[in-house]
């Protein structure tokens, strides 16, 4: 059994027994896709929410837009061809420095909130139901899931340890 | 310089070096300040300027979870952007009991108690991150306009989240710009970072005559 980590706007798969974590969520987002029926899960660490439409994205796990169908392309070819039933869960999005939104000149400081939106958009046009999040606040997490059990494990520095 | 999601950044070698000149000036501008405020010696370390992989942004720490004190400005104005000072937490109550006399016991409070406690760090870091920035802009003859401060105690990998969406925009690189600051008399270390726009940056190369 071992815990495969992933970075910044990068993305991985893992089957049971094994497990899939990344750390230290800020405003970024950490998006889980998992299918009961094969044990078989995916993250997503996703940095900013949209991509410039048309552009040429040269790592599409740093987007949430293109991030989240980049990895039901790759878990669903792991499926073939029977075809995927999606479930996630979402975890991240925070507000790290306690600006308030007037405050903020830019929008760079609440790109947590944003983050969390498109998450939940894109995932709403894919018709993947968002079955447990802990998003927005104001700190930082690292989470682990097990396509085992299908938990969610989030550890905080000051909020503690939960399980969704 | 830069087009968005369009592979990385680039930056000239003698860009960079002057970028790590301009850091250190301004770093050195700030410990100063600190070493007044501490009535102690503050020395300043060797300057990075470097382009890096997002992962590797917290590469000065034992690990991404490690939990730091962070104080963050924004600037706008001829530079848009932040300055970000870090400190590990037992330098951070170490610094507060120089400035106040009050002793915090770190290992043994609760967070919530210590968040509370670490709170006029913000106000440190305003300060010194002033002197950072009057460096900079006297320098370039620009008009740099600091916000009010905010501060974060949390893991240094969801702190360091924002110079990854300041970068992220732009490629798949940020531009690591740090100082080590350290003092020997009080146990006490840690860092700034300037993280800017590409856009910022220029300005102030052109600003220098480069």
């Amino acid at each position: 059994m071992a815990t495969t980590i992933i970075g910044i706007a990068d993305m991985n798969i893992v089957r049971a027994p094994d497990k899939i974590s990344t750390i230290g969520l800020g405003s970024c987002c950490g998006v889980v896709l998992y299918d009961s029926r094969f044990k078989i899960s995916g993250m997503v660490h996703v940095l900013l929410p949209r991509s410039t439409p048309g552009g040429d994205v040269v790592n599409k796990a740093k987007f949430a837009d293109t991030g989240i169908v980049l990895l039901a392309q790759k878990l669903a070819a792991q499926m073939a061809p029977v075809k995927p039933m999606f479930k996630c869960k979402l975890a991240g999005g925070a507000h790290m420095f306690n600006y308030s939104s007037a405050t903020a000149k830019n929008d760079l400081l609440n790109v947590g909130a944003r983050n969390v939106q498109v998450c939940k958009e894109v995932l709403k046009a894919m018709r993947i139901p968002i079955v447990a999040e802990d998003t927005l606040g104001t700190y930082g997490r690292t989470i682990t899931f097990d396509p085992e059990t299908e938990k969610l494990l989030i550890k905080t520095a000051g909020q503690g340890e939960r399980t969704i | 310089m830069a087009e968005r999601n369009n592979g990385n950044m680039q930056i000239e070698a003698s860009h960079l070096d002057i970028l790590r000149e301009l850091s250190n000036i301004g770093s050195g501008n700030a410990s100063t300040a600190l070493a007044t405020m501490m009535n102690t010696k503050v020395d300043i370390g060797v300057p990075h300027c470097e382009l890096i992989p997002f992962s590797e942004l917290t590469k000065a720490y034992s690990s991404p979870e490690e939990i730091i004190v962070s104080t963050v400005v924004q600037i706008s104005g001829d530079m848009e952007g932040f300055v970000m000072m870090n400190m590990p937490v037992p330098s951070a109550c170490e610094l507060l009991t120089v400035l106040t006399g009050e002793r915090i016991d770190h290992a043994h409070i609760p967070y919530t108690e210590l968040n509370e406690k670490l709170q006029p760090i913000a106000e440190v870091g305003n300060i010194l991150i002033g002197a950072y920035l009057s460096a900079l802009s006297s320098m370039g003859g620009m008009t740099i306009t600091p916000s009010v401060p905010a501060l974060a105690v949390d893991m240094v990998m969801a702190v360091m989240n924002l110079p990854a969406v300041v970068y992220g925009e732009m490629g798949e690189n940020a531009l690591y710009m740090d100082t080590q600051f350290i003092s020997d008399d009080v146990e006490m270390t840690g860092q700034y970072y300037l993280v800017s726009t590409i856009e910022s940056y220029s300005r102030l190369l052109t600003a220098l005559g480069v």
